[in-house]
């Protein structure tokens, strides 16, 4: 399962957590989604065990964060791959 | 055989990033060969709209001009209706926002969420909801 973060959002893991169960869960940060991305914010993913993190490339260049290396940066093209492919559910939170 | 991504964009212009996300999404997507359908509810019908020419001095320097154009989303719904998108209002959105009268941009339609919506979501296999 996917769940795309375009914004930041006090709920966001609780819904991720509750949304996803036992599922396989990743994570897409789009726009000001990125910043969940930063060090200090990853680590909130971890015990929602999300296994994957994906950040847009753009949005994280136009705000020049520091990335943590725990997310990987996508391309446009990756980030439709990932939405239309490789996860069964995507869920926009 | 071609998937079909359905985007409500309820956010309009220069609010935030989900405009431009939406239609550089929507470009990607229609790359691969598959179909997309975009509908502007909520402050996402601003952007169909075509723009309004004002003569004589903007009082905006060129820097903050260059880069508002260069982010104005409706730029890119344009190119992508050219490549295949099907995008649609909702009316009464429109309506509510005392835009309804005004010129669409080429490509971009009216519509509604009883018909045009469900025509767009039933036959899609994702449906991404983008607002703030």
């Amino acid at each position: 399962m996917l769940f795309l973060l375009n914004k930041t959002n006090h709920d966001a893991f609780r819904l991720i957590g509750l949304l996803g169960g036992d599922e396989d869960k990743a994570v897409l940060l789009v726009g000001d989604g990125v910043y969940y991305g930063i060090p200090s914010m990853i680590e909130h993913f971890n015990h929602l065990e999300v296994e994957e993190i994906y950040a847009e490339k753009d949005a994280v260049e136009e705000r020049n964060i520091n990335l943590s290396p725990k997310a990987e940066v996508v391309d446009y093209d990756r980030v439709a791959a990932l939405i239309m492919d490789e996860y069964d559910k995507v869920l926009s939170l | 055989m071609a998937k079909t991504l359905t985007i409500m964009l309820m956010s309009g212009s220069a609010e935030n990033d989900d405009a431009l996300f939406a239609a550089k999404l929507a470009e990607a997507v229609l790359r691969r060969g598959d179909k997309v359908n975009i509908y502007l509810y909520g402050n996402g019908v601003n952007l169909s709209k075509k723009d309004v020419p004002i003569n004589g001095d903007l009082h905006i320097a060129d820097k903050l001009l260059d880069h508002i154009e260069n982010r104005k989303a409706g730029n890119l719904l344009e190119k992508i209706t050219g490549m295949g998108a099907n995008i649609a209002t909702c009316h009464t959105n429109e309506h509510a926002r005392g835009i309804q009268g005004m010129a669409y941009l080429e490509g971009i339609r009216e519509g509604d969420i009883g018909h045009t919506f469900c025509d767009f979501l039933l036959p899609s296999h994702v449906f991404l909801a983008l607002c703030h």
